[in-house]
């Protein structure tokens, strides 16, 4: 699979490619808000696992799975890497010590290194909110023509200059990618070594030349193809895509339940400052226990 | 090889799916070999609250009792968080009922209603609904005591008692240092029914010259009783007796007890103390100078024993106060604290006195039962039968760390029933009825060598008591 295919939504189940562009930009939309409102580290992990099935339903191929994994895998052992070495609220709790405060030099430099319990928990929170975001957003990606998040943002009366810029720009980026592949494989091929022609980080200082000069090139022949086809002529706008009504009711289903859930964080937290309500008591038990 | 990394990929991308879901459940992989019988119990996080020297004098306070009618725990923390638990450690509910520390609490005889004080700078007292968690009404002890926030002179509710009709009695204070180094006190007591109408408030027209700690009410006798508790002592002063006994229904003065200090004490002082016995034939007190004594209803003494007799060494006293004293079936208990330099509490003392951090058990009669010492400060007793919970807090003489913890002691017998262990210092203290759950509340203390012991945490335990009745 080429650079440009891995970023291309071509190989997605029929379904998910057929799922109107509106319909993925507010699910997108309406999912992010979830994954900032809940705290609670299961649900965080039960919204995540939702996003994996979504991509095991849409059929995403095995080498973007792959990829997937490989950036899930950074996300998420990073931050909690990093928070477990670093977690600096209260109360924490050492599951191991790496380097004692009473170890010599570097004891005292650092005031001993340790792994918190409490770390690992708190980056587990919010590696899971980076990376369901991740998962969705390559899935719409992966299942997405750029011509759909078009029409959908045109739908939403967006103007279709702003428009076409935004989309272009996600289109730019597989692009952009397999442009790079390009530069570095003509690059190594170019290399009098025999370490040269397999090296990737030595050429990359020398890419960003080539590479402009390419995206001028292809901007340039984008610019006169829009022109020519009298994009902003008024003729874009016109062609919408019909929203189907169950796509129409999923998304307000999920809009309800946002709804609910940042109420629900909302009135607990109001209640937390002072504005307490007995007969709310349910939401703010539901809200500690779940949210 | 290349195919293989990206296998390896996605075989790393299910484990950690299957980490993520051990860390994120209720069972965390450090706590899944972990078997639970030394006592640790659950444990709550209450919140971030400023960590206090260790050998502070005024060190930080939290309160908890045990809500029957919910199975639960009432805790009330220094943040001005009251929360309702369930034995599991589940939060049920939790408000905020401002920015003040929550340091008095007490719940009706019913269950219905939890009591709180407040130190702040309105210092309210509040009832609050133990199902719903709403306040059903609230008062401002600066209304009764004044306020003078240019001098940090806050109010405070100090303590709450209650009797079977669910008349709550309360002892609003506030302290104030002069500009000349003098010290000033403002105090009330409050009479207030369940509905929140205000019954009575003593004194009437004015308020009392004097710190007023305690206080207690029986329904038997009819009578509440509080003490005072300034060490300094002028011939000025208005309120100068020890006890003071007023008609539970009306707040009218029925009489009023001097106990005469004794060397080098210029007053009598009682700050945990005194406390009626269920049939309101007795009370029980503990002063600071170390004496334990048992009046009669009428606060007419019945005898007095030396429990910590404060000892000159070295050219200074040297003294362990006393600070509980209540009646139980099981014979007069009295408390003592931790041994304190009488010139300065701060400097440090060369010996810790024999009957520091311990428990005194008299037969009524006054004939010494036994002793219990605890290697540290008993902060707060709770009764459940035969069975006393102590919150075993801070050793600012010997600062040893792990004397902190709950214990449980069977009154009966004078030995130790159960102890669960905390790293900081334990500062509160609730026992169920049954005496078979424990809560208590550790609070992070910072050790003189700059390290933080404990965290703000609630535990609660499971005592196995059994046959606590």
């Amino acid at each position: 699979m080429s650079v440009r295919q891995l970023w291309e939504g071509t190989d997605a189940a029929g379904w998910a490619q057929k799922l109107n562009g509106r319909t993925k930009l507010l699910f997108l939309f309406l999912f992010a808000i979830l994954m900032i409102t809940v705290d609670n580290p299961r649900t965080l992990f039960i919204l995540f696992t939702f996003t994996l099935l979504l991509h095991l339903a849409a059929k995403t191929s095995i080498y973007k799975w792959k990829v997937m994994a490989i950036l899930l895998l950074l996300g998420l052992w990073g931050s909690m890497f990093s928070q477990a070495l670093f977690f600096a609220q209260t109360p924490r709790t050492p599951l191991l010590v790496l380097i004692a405060p009473e170890a010599g030099f570097i004891g005292q430099l650092t005031g001993g290194l340790f792994i918190y319990r409490e770390g690992i928990l708190y980056g587990a929170v919010q590696g899971l909110r980076s990376a369901s975001m991740l998962a969705l957003g390559l899935l719409v990606c992966w299942t997405s023509d750029p011509r759909q998040l078009l029409q959908a943002l045109l739908a939403w009366r967006l103007p279709p200059q702003l428009a076409f810029m935004l989309v272009t720009a996600i289109r730019f980026l597989p692009v952009l990618a397999a442009e790079t592949g390009e530069v570095i494989t003509a690059l190594q091929l170019r290399s009098d070594s025999q370490s040269g022609r397999t090296a990737v980080l030595r050429h990359l200082p020398y890419i960003a030349k080539p590479l402009l000069a390419r995206c001028l090139r292809r901007a340039q022949t984008l610019a006169l193809s829009v022109v020519s086809r009298g994009f902003f002529a008024g003729g874009a706008a016109k062609r919408r895509q019909q929203w189907d009504a169950r796509e129409k009711a999923s998304c307000l289903l999920l809009f309800l339940v946002v709804v609910v859930v940042v109420g629900s964080k909302i009135i607990y937290l109001l209640s937390e400052q002072g504005f307490y309500f007995g007969v709310f008591r349910q939401i703010y038990d539901w809200t500690v226990l779940y949210l | 090889m290349n195919k293989l990394k990206g296998w390896l990929a996605l075989v790393l991308l299910l484990l950690s799916w299957c980490a993520l879901y051990w860390i994120t459940g209720s069972r965390t992989p450090w706590n899944q070999f972990h078997v639970n019988n030394d006592g640790s119990g659950v444990s709550v996080y209450l919140g971030d609250i400023p960590t206090q020297n260790y050998d502070r004098m005024g060190f930080t306070k939290a309160v908890v009792r045990y809500a029957a009618e919910e199975e639960g725990w009432i805790v009330g923390t220094e943040r001005g968080e009251l929360f309702l638990f369930d034995n599991e450690g589940r939060q049920k509910w939790k408000r905020s009922l401002g920015i003040g520390k929550l340091i008095a609490l007490c719940l009706t005889p019913d269950g219905k209603l939890a009591i709180v004080g407040e130190q702040s700078a309105e210092g309210k007292l509040y009832a609050v609904d133990v199902h719903t968690g709403d306040i059903r009404w609230q008062y401002k002890s600066a209304d009764f005591v004044g306020s003078d926030a240019s001098q940090r002179s806050y109010p405070s509710v100090v303590h709450i008692a209650v009797d079977k009709e669910n008349n709550v009695y309360a002892n609003a204070y506030r302290f104030l240092m002069r500009k000349d180094g003098s010290r000033g006190y403002n105090a009330k007591m409050l009479a207030v029914n369940e509905e929140g109408k205000l019954l009575w408030q003593f004194p009437k027209n004015e308020v009392i010259d004097s710190w007023i700690n305690w206080c207690d009410v029986n329904d038997n006798n009819g009578r509440a009783v509080f003490s005072t508790s300034a060490y300094d002592y002028r011939e000025d002063m208005k309120y100068k007796d020890t006890m003071y006994f007023l008609d539970k229904r009306t707040g009218e003065l029925l009489n009023s007890t001097h106990v005469p200090p004794i060397p080098p004490f210029d007053n009598t002082v009682m700050r945990g103390s005194p406390n009626f016995s269920a049939d309101g034939k007795y009370l029980a007190a503990a002063a600071s100078d170390g004496r334990g004594m048992l009046f009669n209803e009428a606060g007419r003494t019945l005898w007095m024993r030396s429990i910590s007799k404060p000892q000159q060494v070295d050219g200074t006293y040297v003294n362990a106060s006393g600070r509980d004293g209540f009646v139980t079936p099981y014979g007069v208990l009295f408390t003592t604290i931790n041994t304190f330099n009488r010139e300065n509490w701060q400097l440090p003392t060369p010996v810790e006195h024999p009957s520091n951090n311990s428990i005194f058990v008299f037969n009524t009669d006054g004939t010494f039962r036994y002793q219990y010492m605890a290697d540290g400060t008993m902060e707060e007793i709770a009764f459940a039968g035969r069975l006393a919970a102590c919150a075993v807090g801070r050793n600012v003489r010997t600062h040893n760390y792990k004397a902190h913890g709950a214990l449980v002691l069977d009154l009966e017998t004078g030995k130790k029933y159960s102890y669960f262990p905390t790293e900081g210092p334990c500062q509160a203290i609730g026992i169920s009825p049954d005496g078979q759950w424990l809560a208590g509340v550790e609070a992070p203390a910072l050790t003189p060598d700059g390290k933080i012991i404990g965290a703000y945490r609630l535990h609660i335990w499971k005592n196995n008591a059994g046959g606590a009745k």
